[in-house]
């Protein structure tokens, strides 16, 4: 069968016009193989011209179509009604900014021809000393462009857990993990197919990375709930963990997660530096300890032993009491040398 | 000339899976003469239900051009789709309704007197608002959290809300998110005077009513969603009400209305979460708890948010004993009158 009757692309996008202009340009392509297969473009009601470029690019393609989101419903949500619309047996969701490369295209169609359910389509995380490491492989399966998936993995329980994952970032994992539970495995292809356009553009220097990549992209910031204002990738992706039935999985993906986004990928240490995060972002502020409590949930024992000490035990409120009884302690003291100092300026003038 | 007005403002969506029996009495009271909204725009949002949901409105909105149906390819989940309710919703205000409650429209004309003053949430259910507590915005905001019994101003739902809401359907009250945000800006709760929809709960029918209702394969879902509480969503919305002591009251009025005293919740927690693959359900509430509950619930809240797992087993074998314990507790505390 050929691939046009196989894989349904999604695009979500929100206010980039520029990018989305190139990413269909590349997909949409004469030297393209899937120029041919239905592509939903999915925006979340953009206020830049957006639409006016999807629809001069549905003039000369009518597999393109446009779905416009009545509100910004933002990235996340985007991608769970990317998964609830498709029609094919594979969906391939795309995000608007990032760089394709069909030279080894024939080995995906030949593993969507093998019957593989979660096809990886990119390597910057998995080099050839990880390759083979799952823990690995699902950190690069958050990439949501560089993933190929069936949608028989799709189903009535996957799309509400994915609906209720939508806080931790990665709804795109949902049938994922829902295939590893069940003992599937990932493909990973040989040669990548899809470069994080965040990365290459940084690479560049001096391309356009001053973009906007943050995940309440479009509303308020200061209005929005205090977990997601300061949810981050770390916890997020512990929380999407959780669903992991293999328990050694589960800690070694937190780890492997926490080694590439906090410990630049160094292999040793990462421990240390999801502690570090957890620490700089939450210590102090017991409004938002459900969001340590999530990675000690699935942290290992060890890491799990560091976090109750260091953040969860802590007492904001009483390190705080003793605090204001110390400052109010040298306030007299405070005071004379203020005046003292006062008095010996006015006297200098 | 009041009605007219409500007909072109108020809009209608019955959120409803696998209940046909339950939906047809809910349209056929919508429908019937002597109801109010009969001519208002009606849909029925249909989570993907297995039985003959799809005849029974058609067959109810015969000759009946403001009835519509949606279905959902997949089931979204309860909050989920009270979300694409949220989001569907065009007219002035949207009234989100359950598929089982009951009604009562007597006095359905201080709604729509309250519609036409510029009233931005209106609350239309009183079974925990009793006259004393009318007034007050915490037990209104739990009153809110049955979604029947609220009908809310679209001109709430700019993307912030909606962004926050759609982040917030793990907690099980998406729709509260805009509310509150309302609330943190200083904006106020209309209570009608009479009640017009309760809770169907409350007939004592027998049916399913867990949130997981309609998922194939309860094991597939991450223990956040398996073993949420409505007291543990309910602590994580409270969490985004910026007044500290509003918060603490909210949080406090859910507890006295879902387990009746913070006894019965510290035996719930004990029986929820010994483990600490869930310590994040008790942490949500942990983090905005007062400090009161602190002291009184030392070993519930804060050990099972805190300790070790070494320690979890060795309280699991104690927690008869630490019940036993808390019962006298509780007790001494409840005679001294502390508590009341």
């Amino acid at each position: 069968m050929s691939i046009e009757a196989l894989l349904h692309i999604f695009i979500p996008t929100f206010n980039r016009e520029r990018d989305l202009e190139r990413t269909l340009g590349q997909i949409l392509d004469v030297s393209s193989p899937v120029r041919n297969c239905a592509i939903t473009v999915l925006d979340n009601s953009s206020c830049d011209s957006t639409v006016e470029v999807v629809e001069r690019a549905m003039a000369n393609h009518p597999n393109l179509s446009l779905v416009t989101h009545p509100h910004n419903i933002g990235g996340n949500a985007n991608i769970c009604r990317a998964m609830e619309l498709l029609d094919m047996e594979y969906y391939w969701i795309m995000g608007d900014d990032d760089l394709y490369d069909f030279g080894n295209w024939t080995e995906v169609e030949k593993a969507i021809e093998n019957g593989e359910k979660a096809i990886c389509l990119s390597r910057y995380i998995l080099p050839d000393d990880v390759k083979g490491d799952v823990a690995y492989q699902l950190v690069q399966a958050t990439f949501i462009s560089g993933m190929i998936i069936a949608s028989s993995l799709v189903n009535d329980s996957v799309i509400s857990e994915a609906y209720n994952n939508i806080h931790t970032l990665f709804p795109q994992m949902t049938p994922v993990i829902s295939h590893l539970n069940n003992s599937g495995h990932i493909y990973v292809v040989d040669r990548p197919c899809v470069a994080n356009g965040l990365l290459v553009l940084v690479d560049d220097a001096g391309g356009n990375c001053d973009k906007d990549v943050s995940y309440i992209r479009g509303s308020d910031e200061n209005q929005v709930s205090p977990y997601s204002r300061f949810q981050r990738w770390i916890i997020g992706w512990s929380a999407v963990l959780a669903a992991i039935k293999d328990k050694s999985l589960r800690e070694r993906a937190l780890m492997a997660g926490g080694d590439i986004i906090l410990n630049e990928g160094k292999r040793k240490g990462a421990g240390r530096a999801i502690l570090r995060h957890i620490k700089s972002q939450m210590l102090g502020r017991k409004r938002l300890l459900p969001l340590a409590a999530y990675v000690y949930a699935v942290a290992d024992r060890k890491l799990a032993r560091r976090i109750r000490r260091k953040v969860l035990c802590k007492d904001p409120r009483r390190r705080k009491v003793v605090f204001y009884k110390i400052c109010a302690a040298l306030m007299p003291w405070r005071k004379a040398w203020y005046v003292n100092r006062i008095k010996r300026h006015s006297d200098e003038a | 000339m009041t009605n007219d007005i409500v007909e072109n403002r108020l809009e209608i969506i019955i959120v409803t899976y696998n209940r046909k029996k339950y939906l047809e009495r809910t349209l056929g009271i919508f429908l019937s003469e002597s109801s109010p909204v009969r001519n208002c725009k009606i849909t029925v949002l249909d989570n993907n239900s297995g039985d003959e949901t799809e005849d029974a409105v058609a067959s109810a909105s015969k000759c009946r051009p403001n009835v519509r149906y949606r279905k959902n390819r997949y089931n979204l989940g309860i909050s989920g789709n009270i979300f694409r309710a949220m989001e569907l919703a065009k007219l002035d205000y949207v009234w989100i309704v359950g598929d089982d409650d009951c009604y009562d429209f007597s006095s359905w004309s201080e709604v729509a007197a309250m519609m036409e003053s510029g009233e931005k949430v209106i609350c239309l259910s009183r079974y925990i608002l009793p006259d004393d507590r009318k007034c007050d915005l915490a037990a209104q905001l739990v009153q809110i959290t049955f979604i029947t019994g609220c009908i809310y101003s679209t001109s709430l739902f700019d993307d912030t809300s909606i962004r926050d809401s759609i982040y917030n359907v793990y907690t099980l009250f998406p729709h509260m998110v805009p509310v509150v945000r309302f609330v943190n800006h200083g904006g106020h709760i209309g209570v009608v005077g009479r009640a017009i929809a309760d809770n169907g709960l409350l007939l004592g029918e027998d049916k399913d009513c867990s949130y997981n209702r309609g998922v194939r394969d309860v094991s597939d879902l991450s223990p956040r969603t398996r073993c949420t509480q409505w007291i543990v969503g309910w602590a994580a919305i409270c969490n985004m009400i910026g007044d500290r002591a509003l918060r603490e009251r909210t949080l406090e009025r859910g507890v006295e209305v879902i387990h009746g005293n913070f006894g019965n919740l510290a035996n719930a927690l004990l029986s929820w979460y010994p483990t600490r693959r869930l310590s994040m359900l008790v942490a949500e509430l942990y983090a905005i708890a007062p400090v009161s509950w602190l002291k009184k619930l030392p070993f519930t809240i804060k050990y099972t948010a805190n300790h070790s797992l070494t320690r979890y087993r060795l309280c699991k074998i104690f927690i008869p004993w630490h019940r036993e314990r808390y019962e006298k507790k509780i007790k001494r505390i409840l005679e001294g009158g502390v508590m009341a």
